[in-house]
């Protein structure tokens, strides 16, 4: 119940202080052409992220799902490690590669081409937001074509129906809803996102809350803005929630292997297509940070910086995992175990930090700290609180699927055997969970080390983590000093999608 | 694959009223042989059960049947046209054989009557409307035509399968372990209807299965496979009465085989002289199929049999009977015997076979 009030805490003190500013106030606010504007702006943005992230994953799931293209094993992860670019990252890059003064431009240079499109503003949020947000897509989609039933495509040929037909009739309605959930899941990741749209300098509400804080003393605006864009995300969540419960899938029994499709001529023309995109989405990123890194060591990089912001972000990423973790156990043992409401409100409580973008979970936890919890304002105790409620469903996801594999049965049999509940917990269900509740750990950690709003808005002055340090030294232009945190961040991130893919491709 | 001449076109059919024609068909993946050499014809109108354990192979024969797979050698010849030979390699969609799984493997996101009038997107609609009217009641689901498979029983979902591929009018239907899946009680149920279905719309079938009371009760025709290779086919009476070798004798049915001496007329074993049906072997070792319905057991302390378990089944009991003074090198036979008298481990019984027996030289 603690685990749910605090899960809750952010979402309810933003109503109260949006309250504040009295209900005609609250109306005037919401109901300007600025609103609308940022309305459109990032619905029209989160759009075209995510049609472009589904024109993208669904064809690189197939290819690497099913499909004899040359160097598979490959492609499969590397097209997951864009998942690993942080968003303000990936701006970096693309700013670094398209930007003005970026890699592209010193190419083209010579052959007399003196300017490239406009970056900044939509193009150069669309491009970074899309090539971090498709494997969300690739995922998915793979996910459920390894699902799939052979024989629905067996039979469907048997029935006199060939292969290009039977593709269009069966295997992608079969992949429709999947595709559609990691669609949903790029529209969230787009609307959540600060990092990017900050440095690409285009306002959407993420980008216009943060600069009403900073720039006004109005509190208030802010927080109306932040609760407008809490029940935009709370929508698509709904949504998505919705989509996934009328999917019909059924899922293979036979342990028999999808047959291969060979792509005959096309082989090359994939693989190519295939190496752009991770080009694009990764290789590039890579390529340019090491370069700006090479250049900034000859000016002599600040090591001991990186290192220190190094430290603060394992601290900060450390304890939130912990904290994560620790306080979804209850929720999962109580959601696994038990059924009746408590259990489910409960669980559903603690879900509510997965729909709330970090911008408003940092915000309204500053408006708390200052306040009322004026003892914890500025210290890291409260960066910890927000990642908590921030990756709390992350870590009850993992932890919940561990639980439920364990049969109540053991505990039963410990019980009767003379064990007290406490014993049982601590002797049987502990050891055999305790690979999940790593495994929980570590993911929950390796996402809280990229998180940036909250870092930002809830770390103490003059404290810096890896993502603060990329962000500050890439909006004040010194590309050379972010490169060395954002690779370290990149390396850091990759680790757990690796073993992701590959188990995914077994 | 060899995807060569890739025609529906008819070649010359070896033998007109066989639906199916397999010769020679082999098939192995990685070192494992599953099919080695197969010659097995399926006469148009009758249901050939293709009966062996798990691993014989019988489901590679069915799926290189359907296309889903070519052979590495022999041919196929599907309602008179060579579908897979040297060359040749007819894909699924143009051979006009339908397939029921074990699963069912309807198409979630489609209605039943979607389901049912996939394959005859050819056609014009009211045709097709027909058809699938046709089938659905045939089938006896006129009423759930709007249902998504996810809606149905098992028993619902299996006939959504069989009218499924019924509707084309396939020269053939494979059906591969259709019943595994469900529960004793519906799988009996299941087993008459099917058959009844498939007797009235006429159809062709090879029904693939591993067990051999399934085989044995629906079949015109049933092919025995062991190791990749057609161990026996013939009338389910045939096959169990004259098993072709004594692997035959024991998986369809229970039996023991008991070793004895041939003198050419008769046979000399541990059970007494056994008289010989059909063929009997050249004077010298051999091999006796005792069934367990065979032997009659009395009551007699100076019998030589000594029972070892007897289990109560109600209508009988199975018991197991050790033969000989010695029990170490001894025989071990089963009877199936009444129940109205009821033996315990430890009774001496005088054990009498009380029908001729199929024997092999040893």
């Amino acid at each position: 119940m603690l685990v749910a009030a605090i899960a809750v805490l952010p979402a309810v003190y933003l109503v109260i202080r949006a309250r504040e500013a009295g209900l005609g106030a609250t109306a005037d606010l919401v109901l300007t052409t600025r609103t609308a504007q940022l309305l459109g702006r990032s619905l029209g943005l989160a759009a075209a992220v995510t049609v472009t992230a589904v024109l993208i994953g669904v064809p690189v799931g197939w290819l690497t799902a099913r499909t004899d293209l040359p160097g598979r094993r490959l492609f499969t992860v590397l097209t997951a490690l864009p998942l690993a670019v942080p968003s303000y990252v990936a701006a970096l890059a693309v700013v670094a590669a398209f930007g003005p003064r970026g890699t592209i431009a010193r190419w083209l240079g010579p052959l007399g081409v003196d300017r490239l499109p406009e970056l900044y503003g939509f193009p150069g949020a669309w491009l970074a937001l899309s090539l971090s947000t498709f494997p969300y897509v690739t995922l998915t989609v793979r996910g459920a074509l390894r699902r799939l039933d052979p024989a629905l495509e067996e039979v469907s040929r048997s029935l006199g129906v060939g292969s290009w037909e039977t593709f269009l009739r069966v295997t992608l309605p079969q992949m429709a809803p999947a595709a559609a959930a990691g669609a949903l899941l790029a529209a969230l990741y787009t609307l959540a996102d600060f990092g990017a749209v900050s440095l690409l300098r285009y306002d959407t509400f993420t980008r216009a809350i943060y600069v009403q804080y900073k720039g006004s003393l109005d509190y208030s605006a802010a927080a109306v803005l932040a609760l407008v864009l809490a029940v935009m995300s709370l929508a698509v969540v709904a949504v998505e929630s919705r989509m996934r419960s009328r999917t019909r899938i059924v899922s293979s029994r036979t342990a028999r292997q999808p047959r291969v499709v060979p792509l005959g001529r096309w082989r090359l023309a994939a693989a190519g297509a295939m190496a752009l995109i991770v080009v694009l989405g990764l290789a590039l990123p890579v390529a340019t940070l090491v370069t700006w890194l090479v250049v900034g060591a000859q000016e002599g990089v600040d090591l001991a910086g990186t290192l220190r912001a190094a430290v603060h972000s394992a601290q900060a990423s450390g304890l939130g995992a912990l904290a994560a973790v620790g306080a979804a156990w209850p929720v999962a043992v109580l959601s696994a175990r038990r059924r009746g409401s408590v259990a489910r409100w409960t669980e559903r409580a603690a879900y509510v930090g997965y729909a709330l973008p970090g911008l408003v979970v940092a915000l309204s936890l500053v408006f708390f700290g200052a306040r009322v919890a004026t003892a914890l304002y500025q210290t890291v105790a409260m960066l910890v609180l927000a990642y908590l409620v921030l990756f709390l469903p992350q870590g009850l996801g993992a932890l919940r699927s561990t639980i439920a594999q364990v049969s109540p049965r053991l505990e039963e049999a410990s019980r009767s055997l003379g064990a007290s509940r406490l014993k049982t917990t601590l002797r049987v269900l502990l050891p055999l969970v305790r690979p999940g509740a790593a495994a929980a750990f570590a993911l929950v950690f390796l996402t809280a080390m990229k998180e940036l709003p909250a870092a930002l808005l809830l770390g103490p002055t003059g404290w810096d983590t890896l993502a603060t340090r990329v962000w500050a030294s890439t909006s004040e232009g010194f590309l050379a000093r972010a490169a060395a945190p954002a690779l370290l961040l990149i390396a850091v991130s990759s680790v757990p999608l690796v073993f992701l893919a590959l188990r995914d491709n077994r | 694959m060899t995807e060569g001449r890739d025609t529906g076109a008819a070649s010359p059919a070896p033998n007109q009223a066989a639906a199916v024609a397999c010769t020679g068909l082999r098939r192995s993946y990685d070192q494992v042989v599953a099919l080695d050499g197969i010659d097995l014809e399926v006469r148009t109108g009758e249901l050939l059960a293709v009966l062996g354990p798990s691993g014989c192979g019988k489901t590679t024969l069915l799926r290189l049947i359907a296309g889903f797979e070519p052979p590495d050698a022999g041919t196929v010849v599907v309602g008179g046209h060579l579908v897979a030979g040297i060359g040749v390699f007819v894909p699924p969609e143009r051979r006009r054989v339908g397939i029921v799984v074990q699963d069912h493997a309807l198409f979630p996101h489609l209605t039943v009557t979607d389901n049912v009038g996939y394959g005859l997107s050819g056609r014009r609609k009211g045709q097709r409307a027909t058809r699938v009217a046709e089938v659905l009641e045939l089938v006896g689901l006129e009423d759930l035509g709007g249902r998504y498979p996810a809606e149905l029983s098992g028993g619902q979902q299996q006939r959504v399968a069989i009218a499924r591929a019924l509707a084309p009018h396939p020269s053939v239907v494979l059906l591969d372990e259709p019943f595994a899946n469900l529960d004793a009680v519906l799988r009996a149920r299941m087993r008459t209807e099917v058959a009844r279905i498939l007797r009235i719309a006429g159809a062709t079938v090879v029904l693939v299965t591993h067990d051999q009371e399934e085989a044995l009760s629906l079949a015109d025709r049933v092919a025995v496979l062991n190791r990749g290779r057609v161990a026996q086919v013939g009338r389910p009476d045939q096959v169990y009465r004259r098993p072709a070798d004594p692997f035959v004798a024991r998986f369809v049915g229970d039996a023991d085989l008991v070793s004895a001496t041939s003198d050419g007329s008769s046979l000399d074993s541990p059970l007494g002289r056994l008289k010989v049906s059909g063929a009997v072997p050249a004077p010298g070792p051999a091999v006796a199929v005792v069934r367990p319905e065979a032997l009659r057991l009395t009551s007699a302390p100076t019998g030589l049999g000594r029972v070892l378990t007897a289990t109560y089944f109600g209508h009988d009991q199975l018991v197991e009977v050790a033969v000989g003074d010695n029990a170490s090198n001894g025989l071990v036979v089963r009877a199936r015997v009444g129940s109205e008298r009821l033996f315990s481990s430890g009774d001496q019984v005088h054990v009498d076979v009380a029908e001729d027996v199929v024997a092999f030289p040893a």
